[in-house]
């Protein structure tokens, strides 16, 4: 057992051992680009014998495909070799490692690799030849559940009219697009406030700059005409963020009614889609090869904490992101309470069923992968319900937390922890370990084991982000891929949550000292 | 007393946790059997009597002595009137659908032989010629007894349109081209300094199921050039162009990318001088009958009308005018095609069978086609086999073969005029409740299309892997004039096959040897300078079997431990061919 100066003493001895990895590492100059060749190299290449030169390794957004078939994908597509292929969830998180150093380059859509390319920072590469040349290769469209024919038929009209003003030829590429003027009036007449019902558009920010999800919303040309076609149906288009490995399958599940980036292929395929796609609204010819044009180094330890903390609006992201865990963590701690007195109450009664019954529950609650409930909450069974995702992600936890506290009381723990906090306690029914009251219920609550749980919990929040809550470690671990510098970042969330567990588990502490 | 009732209830504890284990064990053995049975079953447990029942294998020969008869220009006979076959027949022109056409510069092949009367020499197409009758190219010196492995050379493999699984190597037909460059067409084009100063470099063209088209010397297995990346995959026979350096190859399955768009198969049409790409026709075409677009069928050039033939497995037979310029002082090439015709038939006999067999619905060639004066003989994956007048696209005859035909036909012209067709069938359609039925080698007249002899073996047909013939057959000349080679796949067990030599007049086997596996490839006739015929066989096992022709017997085998579907090129004493493994391999036949 630590004492409690004890753990102020580790948290401080971690920190500055975290604090010195850091400065080791800004010392050295941080993570050069990863190896291979680089856009210079890649451009003479190209320029000499039409090849690009086998390349370290490539990224892109997770697809669905797995790695070792992107990888075939961008060997047979580029003509070059790729020993290493890496997926990232969206194209932002692709983007940025290639910033970091992870990737020597990422594929990217034509449309996407001449909008970064506006930046100067990036260069992109195209094979020599393509199959159809100047063909285009797809178009985006908007994707519908195989039912929404009627929707389908709604989006093909509205798009139809959009070509036929030409607001689909200008001002595309760019994340400042407008709608003809011709149209702008008639979506004035469909105002928000007349909408009916909501309608949930899925953007996965696979492909900037056509639908970008960033801040709670989307923009972007498409997530534009998205929400126009939404209105002029007369309903309320609200936008919801996902992943593109898992965008279709949140389409058939009912967790949005459309997909903003779909693709429709004008070429034949063997099996018919199991979604429906409207008419195209933007044509891709090719894939390009996005590379940085000059490789970047952390440097300067300062530099370092101002990047990671304060500028970009990082102090913001992570303030949000503590309070949005404090707000899961609080809920999980409330859901394991409850289900906990539940599956108590269940255990006491005299009937061997409900006793088993709870013993079952809480065998299955705490058994049960926190990751996998997270994702069968949140991307399954609640995921046509539009609620927020801190519910699904809470509950997961807490129903967790409540196997794990069951398991704690039916041990015998419970009769400790009670005996801990209430030896003076006249009221204490010592009859047994299942048989004890409401209070002692509420004491257990506060004891050593259940305090425990309450760690665990907590630790069990960092993995909140897989079904897209922006916690805590989600939160660096986006800054630490902007930054390029994913130490110092993961360092201070380190921090953050041993600071947490300590608190957690010296409030009683304090309460002694106080009371 | 207790003592001894508690040494008796251990006893029962003890025992029960032996029957415990013991049932524990039998379920994970019977588990693990049943694990072990589908996966030998491919999945599948209809398939258990495949696995475990052979076939009758060879069946006895159905003779048409008076089909024989016909001679001279292809006529239909009353038998195989085209109407009785073929619902409708459309020819569409530059786009528009015609009901009457003549081609502006007419197509008439005086023999269908290039490759030796050419000024491109070598093997120039699938089977080296529109015969597909040269399995081979010159002469073996010495005995032939022997083979060797001498190269080889890593290649690739390139994603499926599914979006997960891959082709690798070399696939089915996939013969390699092998020209002999002179000189002055060497100083002219894009190859390494090496090559360009070797004389009598033989290179060897090979398109791959990597989506790459490999240049290497037959001699060395040495890169003679940068391959040219096409990010389509080649599962077919290319063909040169017998007058000039161009290239025309057709890639077998579409391609995916990463949202899931399907790329369309197409043909490509590249000039070897700089590897550049002039013309690429064929994909998603609007006008084809079947979803289904591949080019595995081996083109035909109509040199002397500029005008390259290509059958597809979507259903559309294509002939276009290349309208080609070759200046081969300057080494420049360059076409600019015009009359692009299609022509598209529709068979009620093959749409029953498709729906039948709930096949995707549309027939197309995979399959190379023959040429015999102004007529191409080509089958489809429906059964149907026909003749056509290529300057008016009619047909002129149809032979309803019942099953789909995957081989291609090998054309024999007689000195008196007459003209025979061998093309065999793969069991697709009339499966018994067994999946298995049979798969035949006919003898066709090629002047009505009527059927002279019928060769049928049992054969299995499981997990959607035809068992019958894909090979073409292997027509022999010199002392091994009277018989025609053909592998026979899955038969009589479902993973063997045969080797049979049938007698060209009545198809009977002259000789039979069982393969210890599937043999899709065609088999490679070639003679030494005694006079003595070779066959040389690759197989699905990784063997190349030297086989005298003569007698069936096996002189030699190499083992390369990996499936090799594709056809060798044999070129004098050299052997070329790629492996499923990603390997392209050079041997030597001594």
């Amino acid at each position: 057992m630590i004492s409690p100066r004890g753990k102020w003493i580790a948290l401080l001895l971690t920190s500055l051992l975290l604090l010195l990895l850091v400065f080791a590492e800004a010392a050295s100059g941080g993570k050069k680009a990863a190896s291979g060749p680089g856009a210079d190299e890649v451009r003479v290449a190209l320029s000499k014998d039409g090849r690009i030169p086998a390349l370290s390794s490539v990224g892109g957004v997770a697809n669905g495909m797995p790695d070792d078939s992107m990888k075939l994908f961008a060997e047979g597509y580029f003509g070059t070799t790729v020993p290493e292929y890496v997926s990232f969830p969206d194209f932002e998180s692709a983007r940025k490692a290639l910033d970091c150093g992870k990737v020597s380059a990422i594929w990217a859509a034509d449309v996407t690799a001449e909008y970064l390319e506006q930046s100067g920072e990036y260069v992109s590469f195209a094979p020599a030849e393509t199959p159809g040349g100047g063909e285009e290769r797809f178009s985006f469209a908007f994707a519908f559940a195989p039912e929404s024919e009627a929707l389908r038929s709604n989006a093909d009209s509205f798009l139809a009219a959009l070509k036929a003003l030409g607001g689909l030829e200008r001002g595309l590429i760019g994340e400042t697009w407008t709608f003809p003027k011709e149209m702008l009036s008639e979506r004035a007449e469909t105002s928000p406030k007349k909408a009916g019902r909501n309608f949930y558009i899925g953007v996965t920010g696979a492909v900037p700059p056509l639908a970008v999800y960033e801040g709670g919303t989307a923009h972007g040309a498409a997530a534009e005409i998205a929400g126009a076609l939404a209105e002029s149906l007369g309903y309320r288009p609200v936008f919801v963020n996902l992943q593109e490995e898992t965008a279709y399958v949140s389409l058939m599940a009912g967790r949005v009614d459309m997909l903003c980036v779909g693709a429709t292929s004008e070429n034949h395929s063997l099996t018919t889609p199991k979604y429906l796609t409207s008419t195209g609204y933007f044509g891709v010819k090719e894939y390009r090869l996005l590379m940085r044009k000059e490789g970047r180094k952390v440097s300067g330890w300062m530099n370092v904490i101002k990047d990671n903390l304060i500028s970009g609006g990082a102090y913001r992201q992570i303030i949000s992101a503590v309070i949005t865990t404090a707000v899961l963590m609080l809920l999980a701690c409330v859901i394991a309470s409850l289900f906990w007195l539940a599956l108590k109450a269940l255990s006491e009664s005299p009937k061997t069923v409900l006793q088993k019954t709870a013993a079952g529950l809480a065998y299955i609650f705490r058994s049960i992968p926190v990751p996998l409930l997270l994702l069968l909450l949140g991307g399954v069974v609640l995921a046509g319900v539009h609620i927020p995702l801190l519910i699904p992600a809470a509950l997961g936890i807490g129903l967790n937390g409540a196997g794990l506290l069951y398991e704690a009381s039916a041990s015998g723990k419970d009769a400790e922890a009670t005996a801990e906090t209430t030896e003076n306690d006249a009221d204490l029914d010592d009859t047994g370990p299942n048989a004890y009251g409401f209070r002692q219920r509420l004491r257990f609550l506060a004891s050593r084991p259940a305090r425990r749980t309450a760690v665990t919990m907590l630790q069990w929040t960092t993995v909140a982000g897989c079904i897209g809550v922006r916690d805590l470690a989600e939160v660096f671990q986006t800054i630490g891929n902007r930054t390029m510098y994913p130490l110092f970042a993961i360092a201070c969330c380190i921090v953050f949550y041993l600071l947490a567990v300590i608190i957690l588990e010296l409030l009683p502490y304090a309460e002694r000292k106080t009371a | 007393m207790s003592k001894k009732k508690g040494q008796q209830a251990k006893g029962k504890r003890c025992a029960l946790r032996v029957v415990l284990i013991a049932a524990a064990a039998v379920l994970i053995t019977v588990l693990c059997g049943f694990f072990v049975l589908l996966v030998k079953v491919k999945g599948n447990l209809s398939y258990v009597y495949n696995y475990f029942v052979k076939t009758k294998g060879s069946l006895s020969v159905e003779y048409h002595a008076e089909a024989g008869t016909a001679k001279g220009t292809p006529k239909a006979s009353p038998e195989t009137e085209p109407e009785k076959y073929l619902n409708s027949v459309k020819v569409i022109v530059n786009g528009s659908v015609v009901t009457e056409y003549e081609r502006s510069r007419a197509i008439e092949f005086t023999d269908g032989l290039i490759g030796t009367n050419t000024p491109n020499r070598g093997i120039l197409t699938f089977r080296g010629n529109y015969l597909r009758s040269m399995s081979s190219f010159g002469t073996v010196t010495g005995a032939g007894e022997h083979l060797a492995k001498d190269w080889e050379v890593k290649t690739g493999r390139f994603l499926k349109d599914d979006g997960v699984n891959y082709w690798s190597g070399n696939g089915w037909t996939g013969q390699p081209l092998v020209v002999g460059w002179t000189r002055e067409q060497r100083s002219k084009m894009n190859l390494y300094e090496e090559a360009k100063a070797k004389e009598g470099l033989c290179e060897v063209i090979y398109p791959g199921m990597d989506g790459m088209i490999h240049f290497l010397d037959l001699e060395t297995g040495k890169a003679t050039r940068d391959p040219i990346h096409v990010g389509m995959t080649f599962k077919g026979t290319c063909s040169l162009h017998p007058d000039m350096p161009l290239l025309i190859c057709g890639s077998g399955d579409s391609a995916t990318g990463p949202f899931g768009e399907q790329v369309s198969a197409r043909i490509f049409v590249y000039s070897l001088i700089n590897g550049k790409k002039l013309y690429e026709f064929a994909a998603n075409d609007t006008f084809a009958p079947r979803r289904w677009h591949g080019f595995d069928s081996s083109p035909v050039f109509a040199a002397e009308a500029d005008t390259v033939i290509c059958p597809g497995e979507n259903g559309v037979l294509y002939t276009v005018r290349l309208n080609s310029k070759y200046d081969a002082e300057a080494g420049t090439l360059s076409i600019d095609p015009d009359e692009v015709v299609r022509y598209v038939y529709d068979s009620k006999a093959a749409h029953d069978r498709f729906e039948a067999s709930e096949s995707d619905i549309g027939s197309g060639s995979e399959s190379s086609a023959v040429v015999w004066g102004r007529f191409l003989f080509f089958g489809d994956n429906g059964g149907i086999f026909q003749c056509l007048d290529l300057n008016t696209m009619q047909p002129v005859w149809v032979q309803d073969l019942g099953e789909d035909i995957n081989a291609s036909p090998v054309l024999e012209i007689s000195e008196d005029g007459s003209a025979a067709i061998y093309v065999g069938t793969t069991l697709k359609y009339h499966t018994s409740r067994y999946h298995t039925g049979e798969a035949c080698v006919y003898k066709l007249n090629a002047t009505d299309g009527r059927i002279i002899w019928k060769k049928p073996y049992e054969v299995h047909t499981v997990s959607g892997l035809a068992g019958g013939i894909l090979s073409s057959g292997a027509s022999g000349s010199g002392a091994a004039a009277p018989y025609i080679y053909f592998a026979v796949s899955k038969t009589p067990s479902v993973n063997t096959g045969y080797l049979v030599a049938l007698n060209k007049d009545t198809g009977e086997e002259a000789w039979r040897k069982e393969l210890p596996c599937d043999a899709w490839s065609s088999g490679c006739l070639t003679y030494c300078t005694d006079g003595s015929a070779r066959l040389i066989q690759c197989c699905g096992n990784g063997d190349i079997c030297l086989i005298d022709a003569l007698t069936g017997k096996t002189l030699d085998r190499i083992n390369y431990g990996a499936n090799i579907e594709s056809t060798p090129a044999v070129f004098g004493n050299r052997l070329v061919v790629g492996l499923r493994s990603e390997y392209i391999i050079g041997a030597r036949i001594e």
